[in-house]
């Protein structure tokens, strides 16, 4: 059996080609464009969590719903993703079970929804940038040849990504004990994003890692700087309580 | 879409950044996953709640996505989820397959003249009838390979077949379809 290579080099037809490339042209109904818009729109809009959190507040029956569906505990009235923290330490590479997923249907929910301006279309099918390997705990995982993905303009979804792993590295320092480098991480994190949309969670993992290498005067000067510019956030409360409990 | 998928990113903890990966997945990956659950035979219908379904199960599960693997593992969750849905669909019959409906909600990435958008509609209900015919576990080596253009190991990866496995399916899948074209008299 030679190496299986695609049709279009082993002689499909032009009609089964037409018929391949159609699939691939196809896109998602608009309505559903028009949430996946709606929910990077809030957060690019939402870069301070206490908007985002008045906006769950607005909604919370459905935020009780998402949280269901998650199995995210609420406790204290914090939000704590007990489900997502759970799988952070497992690398295997098992897919998930078939039962895994028991969706509370909210169709019926959808209509609280504005639709979003569909021709305020952003490119969402960025390709991640590269992450940076210095000082991170765990070297990056080779990207995956998943298919042609042009090479295209950085969008907002783009830089997102990026300060997403930036932030992803700094946190991994951190779960490693390693507060220097995550220290350093920030700092690169913050001279590359400078007013990013996830200011509020590095300034809480700069806290965190402050404490962590002993430093708590700066922890507790930073903290109450970010409280008095950001009184009603929930991330000061929570910067509080971290600086309560000491790590 | 139902109303969760616009509430994620209201969610945040300490795990923030694990959160934000994966709303950067639905940004990434939401048309994959609805198109490959369609191509999969989850009909028009279902095909929201199934893609949401997807996502749960990746937030689920987030910890065991390898940074640039997300597509592929989304697709495997798609191909899994796909199969629930058409044994539920077989078993309940009460919503026939039906290759016509494919294309009725079909949107373009750009505007196109009457005729043309015809013409796609018309080759996407053809496809899924086509689709529709192959067995389950050539229609899935297809889909994945030729569709979503995984490579042939990482096929093999996401349905746990060895990658030999993945090229006979492929193969076969191919001889299907273009059998199923010569008898409706359009190969």
């Amino acid at each position: 059996m030679t190496e299986l290579r695609r049709w279009c080099e082993e002689g499909a037809t032009a009609t089964e080609l037409s018929l391949l490339e159609t699939s691939r042209r196809e896109q998602v109904p608009p309505r559903l464009r028009a949430c996946a818009m709606e929910t990077l729109g809030l957060l690019a809009a939402a870069s301070t969590v206490a908007t985002a959190t008045s906006a769950a507040a607005a909604t919370g029956r459905g935020t009780a719903v998402l949280l269901k569906v998650l199995s995210i505990p609420v406790i204290g009235g914090g939000l704590v993703a007990g489900g997502l923290a759970l799988e952070h330490a497992h690398h295997a590479r098992a897919m998930a079970p078939r039962q895994a997923a028991v969706v509370a249907s909210a169709s019926s929910m959808a209509a609280a929804h504005a639709p979003a301006d569909p021709s305020a279309r952003v490119d969402l099918t960025v390709a991640p940038a590269s992450a940076p390997s210095a000082a991170a705990s765990t070297p990056p995982v080779p990207t995956t040849s998943v298919g042609v993905r042009s090479a295209r303009t950085e969008g907002s979804a783009g830089r997102l990504a990026r300060e997403v792993q930036a932030l992803e590295l700094a946190q991994k320092a951190l779960a490693a004990h390693n507060a220097g480098s995550a220290l350093h991480l920030l700092d690169r994190y913050g001279a590359e994003f400078q007013g990013g949309a996830l200011g509020s969670e590095a300034t809480v993992l700069r806290v965190q890692a402050l404490l962590m290498n002993g430093n708590r005067s700066a922890a507790q000067a930073l903290a109450d700087s970010y409280s008095s510019a950001h009184p009603d956030s929930p991330y000061a409360h929570r910067i509080q309580d971290t600086l309560r409990s000491g790590h | 879409m139902s109303v969760e998928f616009a509430l994620l990113p209201m969610i945040y903890d300490r795990e923030a950044p694990h959160v934000i990966r994966l709303r950067q997945m639905m940004a990434d990956h939401l048309e994959t996953v609805w198109r490959s659950l369609r191509r999969l035979g989850v009909p028009e219908a279902g095909a929201e709640d199934s893609a949401q379904q997807v996502f749960v199960v990746a937030a689920r599960r987030l910890g065991e996505i390898e940074i640039g693997g997300e597509r592929a593992y989304l697709l495997g969750v798609a191909v899994r989820v796909a199969s629930d849905a058409r044994r539920t669909l077989r078993r309940r019959r009460e919503v026939p397959l039906d290759p016509e409906s494919a294309a009725s909600t079909l949107s373009l990435a750009r505007p196109r003249q009457p005729d043309e958008e015809l013409e796609q509609k018309r080759e996407l209900a053809l496809l899924a009838a086509l689709l529709d015919e192959m067995p389950d576990e050539q229609r899935e080596a297809f889909v994945l390979f030729e569709l979503e253009e995984l490579s042939a190991p990482e096929v093999g990866r996401v349905l746990d077949i060895p990658v030999g496995t993945v090229a006979s399916r492929v193969r076969r899948a191919r001889e299907h379809l273009r059998e199923s074209l010569v008898k409706r008299g359009t190969p």
